[in-house]
């Protein structure tokens, strides 16, 4: 393993809790050009993850399950697009996250929401998206690999936390970003904006992970015992 | 192809004026920037795309102009000039103009982002990155070639299933049990293809050596000259537009509107997707 990958690995948790810690500093100093600032502080989070994924020379047949899992949570944000709020990406992300490891779970979810945008839209919010969602699937990734995350409702549960938090993060940025003079009624105002949304994504997930909680690990560790991946 | 000369342009350069247009867009509330930023972006949207396009596009970032608009007027007690008070809600005149100006600032940004949509094609983006993210690249191709894919296989999974097992229970309940098995057979599917197909690109020579790239785009005078013309006037307004944005205040007060060389060299930058249109007086059939 190379010295960038190696300086990138131990740059990673430290760059996901600074950024929301420089976010929410840039709004209580009440500094100028939020929006531009912030949006341009989640690229810069993004980079140790995908540059530290691009330089550790993966087989190809080991970006595979990126590959598949992101094109399943693009197709499936596509099919859900009339359904507001409920959306099987994070259920998705979750369990890349959990099967694969934390970076592969970062990619999907930051990769997710890239590609999905090119359907919904791009705009200011993309790497916010991508963060938030590669944050998920990092988390999800860091939480599987201390096997915590086996019985159905474990993972349900970390699932819905995953998509409240998800929600915060984004509400939270259109705070920062868009509001001046932020005060308590009006962050109170943004969140309760958002909560039916979030609950009802929150609701969505744990739908979507209590039937595969179980069958997905299994199905995909057949697979690698198969292909030897 | 997106309509119009600017498209035909190196990406790098694209991709500069509408880093400069979102940056500066970003920047900003004063009106004048922020009027002149809606009215090039909308314009520019028109002519890549049409009336009807552009007002659904309109319609789509209403919702979310009108929220942070609201939010920033309805919850905002900083303005002296108060003209309606009740509960927490304390409404003012710099209020409302603050908010009209945020929401304006948020619209053009959109508004620039649906024009990038249209001039920046994958290809391109392609183009710009591949050499530097080969693995990233290819895995947004990869991605972009399977999400059809999913769909297209969903749909004869859909087909079998229903002609092997016929009579569906259409409770609510039966319709997730079946979308689940759905996702399920296409991910086990999806792994096993992909595999099959990472062991044939391997097979092949994938990342044996760099990747080379087959090269689109040239760069020729005009990519210099209007490279040069645009730093220039992203350089003219890095100073301007600052110096004006600092003068000018909402709270307590809102300062009045001083005239400025910084909006003619903004008008100038963003109207760059029509002046490069210059180049057919010279060469019609471009």
């Amino acid at each position: 393993m190379n010295r960038i990958v190696c300086a990138t690995r131990i740059v990673q948790p430290v760059i996901l809790v600074a950024l929301p810690v420089v976010m929410l500093l840039w709004a209580w100093l009440r500094l100028p050009n939020a929006a531009l600032v912030t949006s341009i502080c989640a690229c810069v989070a993004l980079t140790p993850f995908f540059v530290s994924f691009e330089k550790s020379r993966r087989r190809a047949r080991d970006l595979m399950p990126v590959v598949v899992l992101t094109s399943l949570a693009v197709a499936g944000r596509l099919v859900f697009a009339p359904v507001p709020a409920i959306k099987p990406v994070i259920a998705i992300v979750v369990m890349g996250g959990l099967c694969f490891g934390r970076e592969e779970g970062f990619i999907t979810g930051a990769l997710a929401m890239l590609v999905s945008n090119v359907f919904f839209g791009q705009g200011p919010w993309t790497p916010w998206q991508m963060f938030s969602m590669g944050l998920v699937g990092y988390l999800a990734g860091v939480t599987g690999s201390h096997g915590r995350l086996v019985r159905r409702w474990s993972v349900a549960a970390f699932g819905a936390a995953m998509a409240l938090l998800y929600g915060f993060i984004l509400d939270t940025w259109t705070i920062v970003g868009f509001v001046s003079n932020a005060n308590a009624t009006s962050v109170l105002a943004t969140y309760v904006a958002g909560l039916a949304n979030n609950v009802a994504s929150a609701m969505g997930t744990v739908v979507f992970l209590v039937p595969i909680a179980h069958s997905w690990p299994r199905m995909f560790g057949r697979i690698r015992e198969r292909y030897q991946m | 192809m997106a309509k119009g000369l600017f498209a035909t342009y190196h990406p790098a350069v694209c991709m500069l004026f509408f880093l400069a247009a979102i940056g500066f867009g970003f920047s900003t509330q004063h009106p004048v920037y922020v009027a002149l930023s809606c009215v090039m972006s909308g314009a520019f949207l028109v002519y890549l795309r049409g009336w009807r396009p552009f007002l659904r596009t309109v319609g789509t970032c209403v919702p979310l102009v009108v929220f942070v608009g609201l939010l920033n007027s309805l919850f905002n007690a900083a303005g002296a000039t108060v003209i309606w008070r009740w509960g927490p809600f304390c409404v003012c005149v710099e209020g409302l103009c603050y908010g009209v100006a945020m929401g304006g600032m948020l619209a053009a940004v959109l508004l620039w982002f649906a024009c990038y949509n249209e001039v920046m094609t994958e290809d391109k983006f392609t183009y710009l990155f591949g050499r530097r993210l080969p693995t990233v690249s290819l895995m947004v191709s990869m991605i972009s070639r399977w999400v059809p894919r999913m769909v297209i296989r969903g749909r004869s999974v859909h087909n079998s299933q229903e002609a092997l097992i016929g009579g569906y229970d259409q409770s609510r309940r039966g319709t997730l049990r079946r979308g689940v098995r759905m996702a399920t057979v296409l991910a086990g599917l999806g792994m096993e293809d992909s595999i099959q197909t990472a062991d044939s690109m391997s097979a092949r020579g994938y990342g044996s050596t760099t990747r080379t790239s087959y090269v689109l785009f040239r760069w020729h005078v005009r990519e210099h000259v209007v490279l040069g013309l645009l730093v220039a006037l992203a350089v003219a307004n890095a100073m301007l537009l600052f110096a004006d944005a600092g003068a000018f205040a909402f709270y307590p007060l809102v300062s009045s509107v001083e005239p400025s060389w910084g909006y003619a060299t903004y008008a100038l930058m963003l109207g760059t997707p029509f002046w490069v249109e210059l180049e057919r007086v010279r060469r019609p059939w471009a």
